[in-house]
């Protein structure tokens, strides 16, 4: 069951284009490795760089399959992959299907945190106070 | 060079960074690896590859945005 959370949003200037979250853990069996996040509600996987993924022991002979997203401009085919959790501030999903992939020029090195982990939230932006809500979803309530 | 996770950004604009924290969720850590060239970083990260990175403890892969560098607008 997802364990709510919040997690706080780079209040930096810098990063004000877009909503950028630090730190965020892809756990393996065996550990965790840590990467950065564009919180993004309309891209339907968690996309991982795949400088972050060779960390995680992810490549091209141990991919589960491959799929095919639909992306600007066209259409990608991008490995495919399973992570044992995905930790977002003091969020938590477990077993989290991930595609791997590169994000495009100016992004390579954050990960895209798409509805795969979002959607088993009640997700509340707060820009006054730079955090997200990641609250719990009735869908994921015990009966 | 250790620090906190700001401070060691900060100390390396415009680097990937490559950190070794402290422990999970650690706000601090040791950089272990630093470049513009995100080439030369995979290279490096060839020698950190899975089990070694496990075994090593948590990393972190990071970038430092520089001085006055934007993220470019996104739309996916």
């Amino acid at each position: 069951m997802p364990i709510p959370g919040r997690v706080g949003i780079d209040p930096d200037a810098s990063a004000e284009s877009v909503l950028l979250v630090r730190r965020v853990a892809l756990g393996v069996i065996g550990g965790e490795q840590y990467v950065d996040a564009l919180v993004d509600t309309g891209s339907t996987y968690c996309i991982v760089p795949r400088r972050a993924a060779r960390l995680l022991g992810f490549n091209k002979d141990n991919r589960l399959g491959t799929t095919r997203v639909s992306v600007v401009g066209g259409w990608r085919r991008m490995d495919r992959h399973h992570v044992e959790r995905i930790r977002v501030g003091t969020a938590r999903v477990h077993s989290v299907p991930i595609l791997v992939d590169e994000m495009g020029a100016g992004f390579n090195p954050v990960m895209l945190l798409g509805l795969a982990f979002l959607q088993k939230f009640n997700v509340t932006i707060d820009f006054d106070r730079d955090e997200i809500l990641l609250r719990s979803r009735k869908a994921n309530q015990p009966t | 060079m250790h620090g906190t996770l700001e401070h060691l950004r900060n100390s390396n604009p415009g680097k990937w960074l490559l950190i070794l924290l402290d422990g999970p969720d650690a706000e601090e850590g040791t950089v272990l690896f630093a470049h513009d060239d995100p080439e030369t970083i995979d290279a490096e990260l060839e020698k950190w590859a899975y089990p070694r990175s496990v075994e090593a403890g948590p990393l972190y892969l990071t970038y430092a945005l520089a001085e006055g560098e934007k993220l470019p607008a996104f739309a996916l």
